[in-house]
């Protein structure tokens, strides 16, 4: 039977037998060999991927059932192979060991963050109860979550309770408007410095003419995912993995302040 | 307190990334073109005659290349086994490769089958799904024979013959110790007591199942194997030699990553030869991936042993005697190494850290028609230090003390090593009393009676217990693994390779299956040499990477081949300080080698150093050099004078739900002296691992057959392993106490949590019971048993 998956964000239409599983079919007939079988009945969690945002054991679904879903296997959770949050705590506890249960557990631990913020020991542990692991003990499994945890609740935490977050956001949005003039005017210094990538602009009636030309130079508009945000009392800063007129990249942008306006504002690729 | 620049720092682990991104290739994910599938046929009964199988409908299925049985294996001969123990009868199956090698199990059943699993035959198709729809199709007609599970029943009269070579199922009758002195003292001694102690089987179950990819090349007459092993060296001699009968230079084996062992993968299994022979029959690559329920049927399983124990000693708390018998299940078959585990790593492991004076232990190990014996995390010194720490416990008790102040008052005291334990081994060292004040410390043992009070109040029995173990580790030392019955070395081996770039290639002996040895093994390599830890490759697992390896089981990688990467790497900087005293004109005792910065410069004149990458350049051209050979390139063999004993103590604290028999872990602490530490971070990822294989083993595993051979238990619905919401935060610490027999000073790392963990979750358990008058239970200590002894005392 043909079926279409989409994996990773790639389409497939696969000819696939009603009595494939999907574990089966991603490993076998994709070639994305990062899901693991361990038990092939829904008990050890090794082959756990995403379907629709939610993580399933694959070796309990028909490939023919998910016909349409959208899938995300372990190959597909981290932009450029960098290493996510979850990946990073798995290293830092060397929680990785003989590695077989690790992609279902990178599969739970997503789905969990995706959905609980702010999940306590308890909680993290429960979360893993479908997923088998023989060598760790669980325990450093658990300290990789709360590393993971940690680190995107910062990010994440810092913006929702930043000072300067109304200030950022509705910077943005006048950008993002084309209101250039109210924006300048509202945010920037008389002899406010503006420095991104390749060119330097200073005074608001420069920036201003600068904004209309070159609009589409903040398309950091589409932040696929923000990993830092920091801030001072009269600065603040971020780094994240951005689409930019020069494509798709980690950037970052940073905002020193003065009378409560923008004095310097520097935004860049980081290599 | 270490004086290490690297060497047990917490490095974080060069095999992570690729295993996290779903990179990392084991065997279930390779392929190669043109690739046949293999399925088994497994036996449905646990002793039968095989009358006739009708293979006709399966042989015209699609996709069905072949289907092939015992009379289809030409000269390939059975299974051996390589481990005969060494000190007392014993008895096998013969095999034809002759010296007095034993048989172990056939490749394919002949005539009859022995154990419910037991491969009958193999069907090769395009697809692993054709193969397995082709297996169904078969049909086997077996004449069912009267079976036997049991050890103690197998031996005796008129139980069900397994093999007609052995007489009485008894493949060894093995004593440990002095009979005479033992039993004397008993009889003298005021106070004995006597317990029947069941360790039942138990499955290793690793989350990735064993799996095979055979290839015979005939262009080159080469055969190439990819397998889930844990002695690729070993297993290529056993194959080539002794199993297919090909020269062993044409056979290439190699172990793809591994997804957890635990001992399981460190045997010979019928699917290695099968799928080299087939191979070379059909013309194409052959794979073949195990499923969970054949691999709980068929893989090697562990402990198994029935002991009738004995202590005696005095009222006041000195033990005169420990005595124990024990029947040891082996199963159909002999595994590769089975028999030993069974046996000396039982008998010669039961003093413990005790200083007993009259000591007797006395093996039976019997073929019973359940799968083979092999080794299982902690094998054979888990099941001696139940044994020992349960009947101390029960010898407190009878005499009214606190079992804590029995096993101090008995305790080998530092000063007594290196200590002959009368069982047959010679502890290396350690501090075993300290350790114990560690574990009674960190549980608070003098404030457990308040607390038993207050759980009473929440409806729970409350239960405490410290345990003390030492484990031998760090197989082996040759000579006295050959007196115990091993057929080959057990040395270790090392290559270390300095690239005139300053790069460094090391091969090491071990094979990696989750312990991050390409990590640890490189933290000895630049602390020796002083070389950054991203310029070390590590190579393992493959017979053509590798000189020669013994592989990794028993404890023994780093303590034993991590010392060879030592003195190879002590041998590279030798070379080096001589071909520096050559370049600076200066003698070599003049030359300083700085590992911490990676300088080599003469006395005095730190300014002219030279890194160790310009000398292997100076090595690499051999124009001008010292009188030594060109290169910097080392090989070492190493076979450690003795074996090593890592040790420790263990506390639990348990809570019993009275209502519902539920046991609760609520604390477990262990402390643990492995000798010098190659990365701590992995070493507690190793400890807690271990840690909860033994509250596994301790809580849920058990494999069950019926009286009818057939194993109940066969997926994770039946036989439950630990999850994430099971288990306790672990706490353990670490002393350290260098083994003197290596330089490196390391000792096994990977069993101690397991070896101290079971034991003392029995004198938690125990204890939380001893108000209703228990004073032993058999593990594994599910709700359903403990709230029937819960229920029964009631009444």
């Amino acid at each position: 039977m043909v079926t279409k998956l989409t994996i990773n964000n790639k389409e497939f239409r696969l000819d696939v037998e009603p009595r494939h599983s999907l574990a089966h079919t991603i490993r076998e007939k994709v070639g994305l060999t990062g899901t693991k079988i361990g038990c092939d009945s829904g008990q050890c969690g090794s082959c756990i991927v995403m379907l629709d945002g939610k993580s399933v054991k694959s070796c309990m679904v028909l490939a023919v059932q998910a016909h349409d879903c959208s899938i995300q296997t372990v190959e597909g959770i981290s932009e450029n192979r960098k290493l996510n949050s979850i990946q990073e705590g798995l290293h830092k506890y060397s929680a990785v060991q003989c590695g077989y249960c690790i992609p279902g557990v990178i599969m739970t631990l997503t789905d969990m963050m995706s959905r609980n913020k702010q999940p306590d020991t308890d909680e993290i542990r429960d979360w893993l109860h479908g997923n088998f692991c023989r060598c760790t003990g669980y325990q450093n499994l658990v300290e990789a979550a709360r590393y993971a945890i940690d680190k995107e609740s910062n990010s994440t935490k810092i913006i929702t309770n930043s000072k300067h977050k109304k200030m950022y956001e509705e910077r943005v949005r006048l950008l993002m408007a084309g209101d250039v003039d109210k924006l300048v005017e509202e945010h920037y210094n008389d002899d406010a410095i503006v420095m991104a990538f390749d060119f330097v602009v200073q005074g608001k009636e420069n920036l201003k003419e600068h904004f209309k030309n070159f609009v589409k130079w903040v398309s950091i508009k589409e932040v696929i995912s923000t990993d830092k945000f920091v801030e001072t009392e009269n600065a603040f800063f971020y780094e994240a993995t951005a689409v930019t007129n020069y494509g798709e990249g980690r950037v970052y942008d940073a905002y020193y302040l003065k009378n409560g306006k923008i004095q310097h504002h520097f935004t860049g690729l980081i290599e | 307190m270490s004086s290490y620049n690297i060497l047990g720092k917490r490095i974080k682990g060069v095999e992570d990334p690729a295993m996290m991104r779903g990179e990392a290739e084991y065997i279930a994910d390779m392929k190669l073109p043109n690739m046949a599938h293999m399925a088994f046929l497994r036996s449905e009964h646990a002793h039968a005659e095989i009358l006739g199988i009708d293979t006709s409908k399966a042989e015209k299925m699609p996709g069905v290349i072949g289907v092939y049985t015992e009379s289809d294996l030409g000269s390939m001969m059975p299974l051996p086994c390589i481990w005969i123990p060494g000190t007392g009868e014993s008895h096998f199956p013969s095999h034809p490769f002759g010296g007095g090698v034993p048989g172990g199990s056939p490749v394919l059943a002949k005539g009859k089958v022995r154990y419910m699993g037991e491969p009958i035959l193999v069907v090769v198709a395009d697809t692993a799904h054709q193969a397995w729809d082709a297996i169904k199709s078969i049909v086997v007609n077996y004449k069912v024979l009267p079976c036997v599970v049991d050890a103690e029943l197998a031996l005796e009269k008129g139980a069900p013959l397994l093999h007609e070579e052995v007489p009485s199922n008894l493949n060894a009758y093995i004593p440990y110790g002095n009979k005479e002195a033992c039993f004397k003292a008993i009889e003298d001694a005021e106070v004995v007591i006597k317990k029947q102690i069941i360790i039942p089987r138990t499955i290793n179950n690793p989350l990735e199942p064993r799996g095979c990819l055979g290839v015979y090349n005939e262009k080159s007459d080469n055969y190439t194997l990819y397998a889930t092993s844990q002695s690729p060296h070993n297993h290529r001699l056993l194959l080539g030699l002794m199993i297919l009968g090909i020269p062993i230079n044409k056979l290439r084996v190699v172990s793809p990553h591994i997804g957890g062992s635990f001992g399981t993968k460190g045997y010979i299994y019928p699917d290695m030869p099968l799928s080299l022979f087939l191979s070379k029959k059909i013309g194409r690559p052959i794979k073949w991936i195990d499923n969970r329920e054949d691999l709980m049927r068929s893989t090697v399983q562990g402990r198994d042993q029935k002991m009738s124990a004995i202590i005696a000693g005095d009222s006041k708390g000195k033990i005169t005697a420990l005595y124990c018998k024990s029947f040891a299940n082996l199963g159909a078959y002999a595994s590769t190494i089975g028999p030993g585990v069974a046996t000396a790593m039982v008998g010669r492991c039961i003093a413990g850290v005790y200083d007993i004076e009259n000591i007797f232990c006395e093996i039976s190990a019997a073929f019973t028609n359940t799968p083979s014996l092999g080794a299982q995390r902690g094998s054979g010194r888990t099941e001696a230090t139940i044994l020992h720490e349960r009947m101390i416990d029960l010898y407190a008790k009878k005499i009214n003390l606190d079992p804590a102040e029995v096993r101090k008052q008995n305790m080998i005291q530092p000063e007594q090593m290196p200590f002959d334990n009368r069982v047959g081994w010679e502890y290396d060292s350690g501090d075993y009393p300290n350790a114990f004040e560690m574990a009674l410390k960190a549980i608070k043992y003098d404030e457990v009676a308040a607390r038993k009070k207050e759980a009473l109040k929440r409806g729970k029995y409350l239960g405490v217990g410290v345990n003390c173990f030492v484990a031998i580790s760090g197989v082996g030392p040759s000579p006295q693994m050959a007196k115990e019955g091993m057929l080959g070395g057990t040395w270790g081996s090392a290559n270390v390779r300095v690239h005139p770039t300053g790069e460094v290639s090391v091969s090491i002996g071990a094979t990696n299956h989750g312990q991050y040895h390409e990590t640890t093994f490189a933290q000895i390599v630049a602390e020796e040499l002083g070389v950054e830890i991203d310029k070390i490759e590590v190579l393992h697992s493959c017979t053509r990477n590798v000189p020669f390896g013994q592989g990794s089981y028993g404890s023994r990688s780093f303590s034993v081949e991590g010392a060879a990467v030592k003195l190879a790497s002590e041998a590279i900087k030798a070379k080096a300080i001589k071909e520096s005293a050559h370049t600076f004109k200066v003698k070599e005792d003049q030359i300083i080698y700085d590992s911490s910065k990676g300088k080599i410069y003469p006395k005095g004149h730190p300014e002219k150093a030279k890194t160790l990458q310009e000398i292997s350049l100076d090595l690499w051209y051999g124009w001008d050099i010292a009188k030594v050979e060109p290169a910097l390139d080392h090989t070492t063999y190493f076979d450690p004078p003795g074996f090593n004993f890592p040790y420790g103590s263990v506390a639990v604290e348990v809570e019993i739900d009275a209502k519902t028999g539920q046991v609760d872990i609520v604390k477990h602490y262990g402390v643990y002296d492995v000798g010098t530490i190659g990365n701590l971070q992995v070493l507690e990822g190793q400890f807690h691992g271990a840690m909860a294989f033994g509250i596994g083993e301790a809580l849920l595993e058990q494999a069950q057959y019926g009286e009818d051979g057939l194993l109940t238990t066969p997926t994770f619905r039946e036989y439950a392993i630990p999850r994430a919401t099971s288990l306790p935060e672990f706490e353990t610490d670490t002393t350290v106490t260098p083994t003197p027999h290596t330089s490196l000073g390391a000792k096994g790392a990977g069993e101690v949590g397991t070896v101290g963990t079971v034991s003392t979750i029995c004198s938690a358990v125990t204890d939380a019971l001893s108000h209703l008058d228990i004073d032993h239970v058999d593990i594994p200590f599910t709700a359903e048993k403990v709230w029937r002894i819960i229920q029964a005392s009631n009444k």
